[in-house]
C-alpha cells in the first residue's frame, strides 16, 4: 500500500474524535483491525472498502481545495475535472518555482526561501544571527535583523567586543560559553536527589560543540521597539538600557567562509527575545498602589519596593510588623477585623487611612485570600493599597481596579477545577488547624535528601 | 474525452478510463517534481493525496509569503552579504517553527521537527495542527491561537505527539506517553489570518537525570510546593538573612515568589501535573526574604519513583536568573 510509507508510528490515542478527520494516516487503521483480534476476518473487507473510500473522500477534498488556490482554476468559472485541476496546478507551480529561485544552479528544494526562513526567524523569534571570535571576543559577523530587535546597526555590533554589548554583570559567564567545553558549562541534575554532578563522558560527542545559554545585551532607543516598549525585565545600568536575550548555537572549529577572520574557533549562534514570556509592565493606574503579604498572624512578610516612594517609609521598616499597623490608629481595628473577616473567606475592600513617614493619606484597601491550589492550605494574604492622588484627595471616588491586559497568556485560560487533582483535602482553612510550619516536612519522604 | 462516458458504456469506457488515470498519474508526477522536497524524499514513493495535500499548502504559502517578499526587497533591509549564513538558521535553534494558517492548518512545518519529534515535514504539512496536540492540551492551545495578535504573542505549553519518547517505566510514569511537552510561542504572520510558532521542547530527562546550565539553581518540593530539597545557590538567593540558622526547607515556593507573579506559579501548578514537564515565563523571586526581588525562568519538571514500597512525587524547579 502506498500510504505505508508514511505510516507514523506512534498509537493514536483517542480513536473516536479522529475517526473522521482527513488526514489521519493509515497506520492506525491497519492497528485497529489488529485490536479486533478473533473478528479481524469478518471485517478485514468490509473494513478495507471503508478504507478505500475514505480514501478517495480525503483525495477529493483535497484536490478541490487545491483548485481553490490555483488562480487558473478559479477563473474558469466552471468546476474544472481533476486531471485539468492537477495540469493547472503544475503549471503555477512551474510560475512560483521559477519565481523563487533564479539561479538553478544553487537552487536547493524547499518551502521557504533562506531569505523568508530569515524573517520566519526574526518576527516569530525576535532573532538574529551573530558569529563571535572564541579567543577575542570580537564580533565577525552579526545579521542586519538585529535592527528590529535590539534597534541598534550592524555597525554598532561588528568588530566590537561582545564584552561591550553586553550587561557588565553577564561577562564572567560569556567567557566560560565562549572558551569552556560543554563540560564546564552544563551539569547533570539527578531529579531523585537533587545533586547536580558535572557532566560525564558519557556525554554524546556531537552534542559538545552546542551552545545555550541566557544574557542581557544592550539595546538602543525603545520608542520604535514595539515589542519591548511595555515589557519587563530591563536592566539599566550606566545609563544603558540591558534586555535578556536566550542565545543557542554552536562553536565552529573555524570562522564560516565568506568571512575575513584570522583561524579562530568561533561561537555562531542566534540570540533571540522571548517577548511572550516578558511580563507587561504595570500600566499608569497602578503606580500608585503598593501590594503587601501577610501571613496568618497578620504580620507583613513581603512589601513591593514602590512603598517607598508612595509612603515614605521603607519595606525593610514595615516587614514583621502587623499590618494594622500600617493604618490611622482610628483604622487598625477596621483594618484588622478586615482581616480576620477575609480568613474566613469574606472579601475585602475598606477606605482607611495609612501612615506615611510624617502623616496619614487616605487608601483604598483591596485583599484576598491565596490558597495553595493543591493542598487548599492558606498560604497568604494579598493586599493591594490604592493610595488616592493628593489633587483628588477631597472628591475622593472608589474605583474598581483596572483590568489588567489580556497580555499573560494565562488570563484567559479556564482553571481547571479542584477534582481534577484527584486527592484535594476536603477542609477549608480553619485557623485551630494550623500545623506549624516545621511539622509540615515530617511527613514528607523527600526529607531524607537534605544534602 | 470527458464527455464520452455517457455514449459508450461498455468497453470503450474502460480503455477510457485507463487513460484517464494514465494522464493523472502523468501530472501526479511532474506534480511531484515540482514539490518544494529534497530529491531524497520527493524520489521515495509519496502518495498522491500526500502530494496534493503538499502542493495545496505550498501554493497557500507562496501566496502568503510572495506578496511579503516583494515588499522586503523594496524594503532597506540589505540581504546580499549574508545570504549563505540564513542556510544554517534552523540548526543554530533549539526548535523548530510552524507556520499555520486561519483553519489552524499547518502551510510550513521546518523539517527540523524530526529531530525533536521524529514527526516528518512531509506528512505533517496541509493537516490541521490540532491533530498532533494532546487532546486535553487543544483549547489551551486554541485559545492561544485566538489571543495572539500583532503586539501580543502568546505562550503555551501542551503536548504534541512524538516518535521519539520512551515508554513509562518505573522510575518515570510519564503524563502521557508518546508525547512530548513543547513550549510555543506563538505570534501572528505576515498576514493576519496566519499565526507563526516557534515551538521550543523542554529538556528530557533521560532515566532521572537532566542536563541543565552551570548558573541555574534546583529547588525540589513536594506536590503541594512544599520545599524539600534546595541547593547551595538556592538558599544563598532566598534564605531570610535576618536568621542565622533560616532554613528555605518547609517554606511554600509561594512564599518565595513576588505577590503579583503567583498566578505564574499557580498556573504552573495546574497544569503540571497534566504536562510533567513546564517551562514559566518570566517571574519575580523574592530576594532573601527582603523586599527586593529578582527576575527568573524556571524548567520545571515532576518526578514520579516508587523505591523500598513508597510512592514519591515531587516537583523540581530549574531556575536561572535573568
Amino acid at each position: 500500500m502506498a500510504q505505508d510509507v508514511f505510516m507514523d508510528p506512534w498509537q493514536s490515542a483517542n480513536f473516536s474524535m479522529e475517526e473522521e478527520d482527513m488526514g489521519m494516516p493509515s497506520g492506525k487503521y491497519a492497528r485497529m483491525e489488529d485490536d479486533m483480534g478473533e473478528n479481524k476476518e469478518r471485517f478485514a473487507r468490509e473494513n478495507h472498502s471503508e478504507i478505500e473510500r475514505r480514501r478517495r473522500n480525503k483525495m477529493t477534498h483535497y484536490i478541490n481545495e487545491l483548485a481553490e488556490m490555483v488562480p487558473q482554476c478559479a477563473s474558469l468559472g466552471r468546476k474544472p475535472d481533476k486531471l485539468t485541476i492537477l495540469r493547472m496546478a503544475v503549471s503555477h507551480m512551474k510560475g512560483i518555482r521559477g519565481h523563487s529561485a533564479p539561479d538553478e544552479t544553487s537552487y536547493k528544494p524547499s518551502f521557504l526561501t533562506d531569505q523568508e526562513l530569515k524573517h520566519l526567524i526574526l518576527e516569530a523569534a525576535n532573532g538574529f544571527l551573530f558569529v563571535v571570535c572564541c579567543q577575542t571576543g570580537k564580533v565577525l559577523y552579526v545579521a542586519d535583523s538585529i535592527t528590529p530587535v535590539l534597534n541598534l546597526k550592524q555597525e554598532d555590533w561588528l568588530q566590537r567586543n561582545l564584552n561591550e554589548l553586553i550587561h557588565p554583570d553577564d561577562q564572567d559567564k560569556i567567557r566560560d560559553q565562549l572558551c569552556g567545553s560543554e563540560v564546564s558549562v552544563n551539569k547533570v541534575l539527578d531529579l531523585k536527589s537533587g545533586s547536580v554532578k558535572r557532566e560525564g563522558a558519557s556525554t554524546r560527542v556531537h552534542m559538545s560543540c552546542r551552545r545555550g545559554f541566557i544574557c542581557r545585551m544592550r539595546v538602543g532607543a525603545l520608542e520604535p521597539l514595539h515589542r519591548l516598549r511595555n515589557r519587563r525585565p530591563l536592566f539599566q545600568h550606566a545609563g544603558q538600557n540591558y534586555v535578556v536575550m536566550h542565545c543557542t548555537g554552536y562553536i565552529k572549529n573555524a570562522p564560516p567562509q565568506g568571512i575575513n577572520a584570522p583561524a579562530s574557533s568561533c561561537l555562531v549562534a542566534i540570540a533571540r527575545l522571548q517577548v511572550a514570556s516578558m511580563p507587561v509592565c504595570a500600566d499608569p493606574t497602578s503606580t500608585n498602589q503598593f501590594s503587601v503579604r501577610v501571613a496568618e498572624d497578620g504580620k507583613m512578610t513581603f512589601i513591593d519596593s514602590r512603598v517607598s516612594d508612595l509612603i515614605g517609609l521603607s519595606s525593610d521598616q514595615l516587614i514583621g510588623r502587623y499590618w494594622w499597623n500600617l493604618a490611622h490608629p482610628a483604622d487598625e481595628k477596621t483594618l484588622q477585623d478586615g482581616f480576620i473577616a477575609l480568613l474566613s473567606d469574606q472579601p475585602m475592600r475598606l477606605n482607611i487611612r495609612v501612615r506615611t513617614s510624617t502623616d496619614y493619606i487616605p487608601c483604598t484597601v483591596s485583599a484576598y485570600k491565596f490558597m495553595n491550589p493543591y493542598s487548599e492550605q492558606f498560604e497568604y494574604v494579598v493586599a493591594t493599597h490604592q493610595i488616592a492622588p493628593q489633587e483628588d484627595v477631597n472628591n475622593w471616588v472608589t474605583e474598581p481596579a483596572a483590568p489588567q491586559p489580556q497580555a499573560s497568556g494565562f488570563s484567559d485560560l479556564s482553571v481547571p477545577g479542584n477534582q481534577d487533582y484527584g486527592q484535594s483535602s476536603s477542609g477549608g482553612w480553619r485557623p485551630e488547624a494550623q500545623v506549624p510550619q516545621a511539622a509540615q516536612w515530617q511527613w514528607d519522604p523527600m526529607n531524607g535528601y537534605n544534602q | 474525452m470527458e464527455s464520452s462516458p455517457y455514449r459508450d458504456k461498455q468497453k470503450p469506457s474502460k480503455s477510457q478510463a485507463q487513460q484517464r488515470r494514465q494522464m493523472e498519474n502523468f501530472e501526479f508526477s511532474q506534480l511531484a517534481k515540482e514539490l518544494p522536497l529534497a530529491r531524497a524524499i520527493s524520489g521515495q514513493h509519496i502518495d498522491k493525496t500526500t502530494m496534493v495535500r503538499l502542493a495545496t499548502a505550498y501554493i497557500k504559502l507562496y501566496n502568503i509569503f510572495g506578496q511579503g517578499r516583494r515588499a522586503y526587497s523594496s524594503a532597506d533591509y540589505y540581504y546580499g552579504s549574508d545570504s549563505h549564513w540564513t542556510s544554517n538558521h534552523l540548526d543554530l535553534l533549539d526548535g523548530f517553527f510552524v507556520i499555520l494558517d486561519r483553519r489552524g492548518d499547518v502551510l510550513y512545518i521546518s523539517e527540523t521537527i524530526s529531530i525533536y519529534l521524529g514527526l516528518s515535514q512531509v506528512e505533517m504539512t496541509g493537516n490541521p495542527m490540532v491533530d498532533y496536540i494532546h487532546e486535553q492540551d487543544i483549547n489551551c492551545f486554541n485559545s492561544a491561537l485566538n489571543y495572539c495578535d500583532r503586539y501580543w504573542p502568546q505562550m503555551c505549553n501542551v503536548r504534541v505527539k512524538s516518535s521519539l519518547t520512551k515508554r513509562a517505566n518505573k522510575d518515570a510514569v510519564r503524563a502521557s506517553p508518546g508525547y512530548k511537552v513543547l513550549r510555543l510561542e506563538i505570534t501572528m504572520g505576515p498576514n493576519p489570518n496566519t499565526r507563526m510558532i516557534a515551538c521550543y521542547p523542554m529538556p528530557t530527562p533521560v532515566l532521572s537525570t537532566v542536563t541543565i546550565s552551570s548558573n541555574s539553581f534546583v529547588i525540589i518540593t513536594s506536590i503541594d510546593l512544599r520545599i524539600t530539597f534546595a541547593d547551595e545557590k538556592a538558599h544563598q538567593l532566598l534564605r531570610n538573612l535576618y536568621f542565622q540558622d533560616s532554613n528555605i526547607k518547609g517554606m511554600s515556593y509561594y512564599s518565595l515568589v513576588d505577590v503579583t507573579d503567583s498566578e505564574v506559579i499557580s498556573k504552573m501548578h495546574f497544569d503540571i501535573f497534566n504536562l510533567g514537564a513546564y517551562k514559566t515565563p518570566y517571574y519575580r523571586m523574592i530576594s532573601n526574604q527582603t523586599a527586593n526581588t529578582f527576575y527568573v525562568e524556571s524548567n520545571i519538571f515532576r518526578h514520579t519513583s516508587v523505591s523500598s514500597k513508597q510512592f514519591n512525587d515531587s516537583i523540581t524547579f530549574v531556575s536561572s536568573i535573568l
